[in-house]
């Protein structure tokens, strides 16, 4: 079953951030809100887009589920969650995500 | 190197200011997204898959090692230690904050650069050869001529928003290192049978979603009406351009459905409304700016001096193939143009940290003049340097991870930064630069192979210009999947091609084993070492490519 959750960057220096159950914003996918009704997930975008003073450009993101984990479907979100590669990472230049995965909000 | 006046301050300055308003705007809420958008868009700031990017112009490449030290300072101060050299000669910081953009525009108009129109539907950043002014082929200095565009198109009202974004590339050698062909308007220093300088417009060219050579609507312009000829070209494209498709709305499309012909009769009508109004270029105006160029001191040297000794070639062999490979003949006797391979295995091309370009900068200003060029293949070129410094400098650049003797090379890998980094890219690009990089870190492998091209796209926008890569690669989606096309055959030098796909899309893992088959396949059929990878390709066709790569798993 599809389940969608809410991701945007952040205003202020373009961070991925996922929209988490109790409205706040994480770096970490692991706590976004992820929703399998279409209508409480569109619901949420549209709240999200109320909220221009922290975030840019909301949108839905397919994930999929594994036990709790969510997983990004495809590679751009796999990306976007994991940052660049390996090699920046190594050299310093990627700011820290959540190193341990929260166990996701399934709604 | 053009120096600005006090009305190129102001702009520069009053524009910084600008953006600091905006930017408050935005974080306080008068400003939504939508409002803010394109206001940072013609700032150069873009909004990327992790960050912000802001892309810094530097006009026809050509830096100074003050600019360079300015860089290096903004890259450690507000970036995270590092910037990227693109496919337009420009500079890129891949993490700034909000805030700090302003704050960067002012360090920027401090040593006289900006990031105005490096994005946009507008004329962008005017690209040229980096060999410009040094090359022995030349005919004139491409970069006055490039100035007197940059000048023209800077807030040009008329052409602020067009239909699409707009490329300019100058040459003014006989060899074309500018990549005319694959330009919106592509300009080639031309002399007549006359002997009088003048300028052949190459129009619709580029790459992207529909890749065209440009044709030459006209071979030759006389000097004086350089700006108002562009002016004409801008006229007829601005008034006939689509804009109710994004993807048929560039110039190369206008003129493919017109014909070359039809469309240069179009422009020649509009330039005769024109050619003797304000934008006639007077001789005096061309000396200004022909005065900002004017060569370096260079000494005069003596034969001893212009040699640095065939026995240290024979006895250094690291030195040998540098000077093989990474210099090149210039104009003025004892110099040498010296390219910088911006290639390390450890960074992604043409990622350079803060404290190299510090250092760039000490070398430039202790061997070449204290100036630099940003080149389209995101290497960095001293133009003048003197010979008998060739080995101080080589020693220099090898300690700085800057001497791998690859220029033109297969390592010498032209590459967007993809999905790694970008918003509209399918598919990593830089982890496959670094795994075929990897593959070919043999260097005697490696020229043995000839002059060889690649170049890496992650999507089909081809910032990584793999149209015209010799071996070309483009990232694709596939179901969510990253998939690569292989593409061979193309170039963007005198004898411009555009690469054909060989085959099925490929994945991550099968692209590295594909491109070092299609490699094997080309030392097995050459006639000899004297036959590029090009030429051979020309010659064979890509079906002795095509069964080496997909012998296993038929295409």
């Amino acid at each position: 079953m599809a389940h969608w959750i809410v991701t945007a960057n952040r205003l202020s220096d373009g961070a991925v951030v996922y929209l988490r159950g109790d409205r706040g914003w994480t770096g970490d996918l692991q706590q976004a809100r992820a929703l399998d009704d279409t209508q409480a997930a569109d619901d949420l975008l549209a709240w999200a887009k109320g909220q221009e003073a922290v975030i840019c450009d909301p949108y839905l993101c397919e994930v999929g589920l594994e036990g709790a984990r969510l997983l990004p479907l495809s590679a751009r979100e796999r990306i976007r969650a994991e940052g660049p590669r390996p090699t920046l990472q190594r050299l310093g230049y990627l700011p820290q995500r959540g190193a341990e995965p929260a166990r996701a909000a399934v709604g | 190197m053009y120096q600005y006046d006090a009305f190129d301050q102001r702009i520069v300055e009053e524009r910084a200011a600008q953006f600091r308003d905006q930017v408050l705007r935005r974080i306080d809420g008068r400003l939504t997204e939508d409002e803010f958008k394109p206001l940072r868009l013609q700032n150069g700031l873009y909004m990327q898959l992790h960050a912000y990017m802001m892309r810094i112009a530097v006009p026809y490449g050509l830096l100074s090692s003050t600019q360079v030290r300015k860089l290096a300072h903004i890259a450690r101060t507000y970036d995270k230690g590092y910037a990227h050299l693109t496919t337009r000669q420009n500079v890129q910081l891949n993490w700034p904050k909000l805030e700090d953009v302003p704050k960067i525009l002012d360090e920027l108009a401090e040593v006289q650069m900006h990031a105005i129109q490096t994005s946009g539907n507008c004329i962008r950043n005017i690209t040229s050869d980096p060999y410009a002014g040094v090359a022995q082929d030349e005919i004139e200095d491409p970069r006055p001529y490039c100035e007197i565009l940059r000048q023209w198109s800077t807030f040009h009202p008329e052409f602020a928003f067009l239909p699409r974004k707009f490329k300019f590339a100058v040459t003014g050698a006989e060899t074309d290192r500018a990549a005319i062909a694959v330009h919106d308007i592509g300009i080639r220093v031309v002399r007549n049978e006359a002997g009088e300088v003048g300028f052949a417009y190459y129009v619709g060219g580029g790459q992207g979603r529909t890749p065209l050579l440009a044709p030459c609507i006209n071979p030759f312009v006389k000097r004086h009406d350089l700006v108002s000829y562009a002016e004409a070209v801008l006229r007829v494209y601005n008034r006939l351009g689509r804009r109710d498709n994004k993807f048929k709305a560039r110039i190369k499309i206008l003129v493919k459905q017109t014909g070359a012909e039809e469309f240069a009769r179009l422009v020649d009508e509009e330039h005769a409304k024109i050619a003797d109004g304000p934008l006639k270029l007077r001789d005096e105006d061309i000396a200004h700016f022909q005065r900002f160029f004017r060569p370096p001191p260079y000494e005069v040297l003596t034969n001893g001096d212009t040699t640095f000794g065939a026995a240290l070639l024979g006895k250094d062999r690291d030195f040998a193939r540098w000077v093989d490979h990474n210099v090149a003949e210039h104009r003025v006797p004892g110099y040498a143009i010296v390219n910088l391979s911006v290639k390390c295995h450890e960074l992604p091309p043409g990622d350079i940290t803060d404290a190299q370009l510090d250092q760039v900068a000490d070398l430039a200003d202790r061997y070449a003049f204290g100036r630099v060029v940003v080149t389209h293949r995101q290497n960095l070129v001293f133009p003048d340097v003197k010979r008998k410094d060739l080995p101080a400098l080589h020693r220099e650049l090898a300690a700085l991870g800057f001497a791998t003797p690859n220029v033109g090379k297969l390592t010498d890998v032209v590459c967007c930064p993809g999905l790694d980094y970008c918003n509209l890219a399918n598919a990593r690009s830089i982890s496959v630069a670094q795994d075929l990089t990897r593959r070919f870190e043999d260097l005697a492998k490696v020229h043995e192979l000839g002059d060889l091209q690649l170049n890496i796209s992650g999507c089909i926008n081809a910032c990584g210009h793999h149209h015209v890569g010799h071996i070309g690669i483009l990232g694709i989606d596939k179901g969510g999947v990253e998939h690569y096309q292989l593409m061979l055959g193309g170039s963007s030098g005198d004898t411009a091609s555009l690469g054909k796909v060989l085959g099925r899309a490929l994945t991550h893992d099968e692209i590295g084993d594909a491109v070092e088959k299609t490699v094997l396949a080309y030392l097995a059929h050459r006639k000899d070492e004297s036959e590029s990878f090009l030429d051979a390709y020309r010659r064979l066709g890509p079906n002795p490519f095509k069964e080496a790569v997909y012998e296993a798993h038929p295409a």
